[in-house]
């Protein structure tokens, strides 16, 4: 008789506590995405493609640059997930999260290309892959060579 | 050594090409990182001891790369790629390779 009231007890607590969770995880996220917009603007328009030579450019000087990031999707994101795959469709938490990691792997190579003075980077590619183990985190990594 | 992944180098030519060369490690996770992975996913966003690790395996794959390009006297490496693959036991495996060059820089 005094199992039923603990179990709904742990129940409700667990469930608040991923719930909480989840609210953090997404106010972390709203401010990581404004930080990432904003270096986004700092750097300009500036010229990435993933062709081989940029067209009417007679560059002197090229180099491999890369960038890459690690995230990791949040608890809440995983149940809503597994939700999710029981009738199939869209997972929208997962894909604002790669989306998110792509566009900082493109950031910190193009951050760093910059640092070397580049003027555009071709030949940009990505990849993405599971970092390995249990946990579904994934690495994006996205390289090119910058010319100058 | 000069790595780009085109076909040519701008402001070089390549005079020779000396074969394909490449690099790889296979980096297995590290408890520590692993555990605090675990707690960061909590909330998700970057984990950054991962980020690191990974970035760390693959400078070593390239720089094993760039050590078979030097035995061959090669001074550059032209279309690098790279892969990424993860295998059973929570271990990854990375791996770059490319075509050992000899360039000359365009006078």
């Amino acid at each position: 008789m005094g199992d039923l009231p603990v179990a709904l007890l742990v129940i409700l607590v667990t469930t608040s506590v991923s719930v909480l969770l989840g609210l953090i995880g997404l106010f972390l996220e709203k401010g990581y995405e404004a930080k990432l917009a904003g270096r986004e603007a700092a750097l300009g328009a500036f010229l990435i493609l993933d062709l081989d030579t940029v067209p009417g450019m007679a560059p002197t000087a090229g180099q491999l640059v890369s960038g890459n990031v690690v995230m990791g999707t949040g608890y809440l994101k995983q149940f809503a997930a597994s939700l999710r795959n029981l009738v199939g469709g869209e997972i929208k938490g997962y894909q604002r999260v790669l989306d998110l990691a792509r566009r900082e792997a493109q950031l910190r190579m193009v951050e760093a290309a910059v640092a070397l003075g580049a003027q555009a980077i071709v030949n940009v590619r990505f990849e993405t892959s599971d970092v390995g183990g249990a946990k579904p985190f994934s690495e994006v990594f996205c390289y090119g060579t910058m010319v100058k | 050594m000069l790595l780009v992944n085109t076909e040519t180098i701008p402001g070089h030519t390549i005079v020779e090409a000396r074969g394909l060369v490449s690099g790889n490690t296979i980096r297995a996770k590290n408890l520590g990182r692993d555990i605090g992975a675990g707690f960061k996913n909590l909330v998700g966003g970057e984990l950054t001891g991962y980020t690191e690790l990974l970035n760390e395996s693959r400078q070593e794959a390239t720089d094993r790369m760039i050590a078979n390009a030097m035995a061959m006297q090669a001074n550059a490496i032209v279309n690098v790629r790279f892969t990424t693959s993860a295998i059973a036991g929570g271990a990854a495996e990375l791996y770059a390779y490319g075509t050992a060059v000899v360039v000359k820089p365009n006078a």
